[in-house]
């Protein structure tokens, strides 16, 4: 079931063509890079894939959900303008991340593309917003906000729960720039409350989602994070990573996730954007299929691991 | 009885391990120095590996999306 707002699929295809052109024009060489990296990160899929997976965080669907919710009329130039732009953004992030995380498919080498992905994100509001706007403080707070939550993250040795709601999970804030956006083009000071409360606790959601599933590669990298926290003072002495999940870590974090999306269906309720809240119908089915799929499996471990108790 | 329970946990992220759990369980347990027992051998037979390998398919395969 397809979860982007309608034509978000095409939008994002043409930024990404025009984002890959526009680099060609200057250079040929470092497009074939571009490319070539682009591709790697949505595997055998179209490029635009990426942005749309289910599992994807959906920054790209924000501003169209704001739009809804906000009652405002549709901007076609002003959504293509955005997806580019935060199609630059998230780039721009990724690349940093990989390297800082040591991801085995970072790719440092092409750390110099950073500076054309800033601009390319930036230089689209200045068509919308002169330099003396308002957006621009909060374009400048939010990225602000983003790079410290990043460098704080980066900097934890114990990611308690304080820490993951504080900063861990405000790592892609700055994806609240074009929902901001379109609000002020369309007469509005801020972002609503409701929106913004949206974005903290659907990227809250995503990031314990991703710590929760990728628990094994991220404790062989030597990754910290809320989820690995919370086992190694939960775990008992001698006990492995593995077995503390099979013993209580996979209902504990599967709860810890219930809790968030019922949160998550509390906004979108009041949101006035059925296409959030059919989003959010589809991530909540396609997550209980995963735990009732793994359920029996569970359950077999768990019968297991008390043979000789 | 730790070395067992965190070999079972080692079947969750190793499925080529998993599989010869189940299959040859006395030979798995001792190369990993641990010394069957009945127990073992009669819980590790009964085990669903199908369902095992669900669970372990939830894991470990982060999404290709952003």
């Amino acid at each position: 079931m397809k979860t982007h707002p309608a034509n978000l699929q095409e939008e994002t295809r043409s930024a990404i063509g025009k984002l890959t052109e526009e680099l060609r024009s200057r250079s040929e060489y470092l497009s074939q890079h571009l490319v070539s990296w682009i591709q790697g990160l949505s595997k055998q899929g179209p490029p635009e894939g990426y942005f749309l997976h289910p599992h994807a965080f959906p920054t790209l669907f924000f501003p169209h959900w704001v739009k809804e919710g906000c009652g405002f009329a549709h901007d076609g130039g002003l959504h293509r303008d955005l997806t580019y732009s935060s199609i630059s953004g998230y780039y721009f992030i990724r690349l940093i991340d990989d390297v800082m995380d040591q991801h085995p498919e970072r790719k440092t080498n092409l750390l110099p593309l950073l500076g054309f992905f800033h601009e390319r994100f930036q230089s689209i509001y200045c068509g919308y917003f002169p330099h003396s706007h308002p957006f621009w403080d909060y374009f400048k707070k939010q990225w602000t906000l983003s790079a410290e939550a990043s460098v704080r993250d980066s900097h934890f040795r114990h990611i308690d729960e304080e820490a993951f709601s504080g900063v861990s999970s405000k790592k892609v804030c700055a994806g609240k720039i074009p929902m901001v956006a379109v609000c002020m083009r369309n007469g509005r000071a801020d972002l609503p409350p409701l929106w913004d409360q949206a974005f903290d606790e659907l990227s809250a959601f995503h990031q314990f989602h991703n710590d929760f599933f990728d628990f094994q590669r991220d404790a062989e990298l030597g990754i910290q994070t809320h989820f690995l926290f919370h086992a190694e003072r939960r775990k008992k002495d001698g006990e492995s990573l593995e077995s503390w999940v099979l013993r209580e870590g996979f209902e504990w974090g599967a709860d810890a996730m219930k809790t968030k999306l019922a949160r998550l269906r509390s906004i979108a309720s009041s949101s006035q954007s059925p296409s959030f809240e059919r989003y959010l119908e589809e991530r909540e089915r396609i997550f209980v299929r995963t735990l009732e799929e793994s359920f029996p499996g569970l359950c077999s471990m768990k019968k297991l691991l008390q043979v000789g108790l | 009885m730790a070395d067992f329970q965190n070999i079972v946990g080692k079947a969750l992220s190793d499925e080529a391990f998993c599989k010869e759990l189940t299959s040859n369980p006395t030979k798995a347990l001792k190369d990993n120095g641990v010394t069957p027992t009945p127990e073992m051998i009669d819980a590790l037979k009964g085990l669903d590996t199908k369902a095992i390998q669900k669970l372990a398919q939830a894991f470990g395969k982060g999404p290709a999306g952003a």
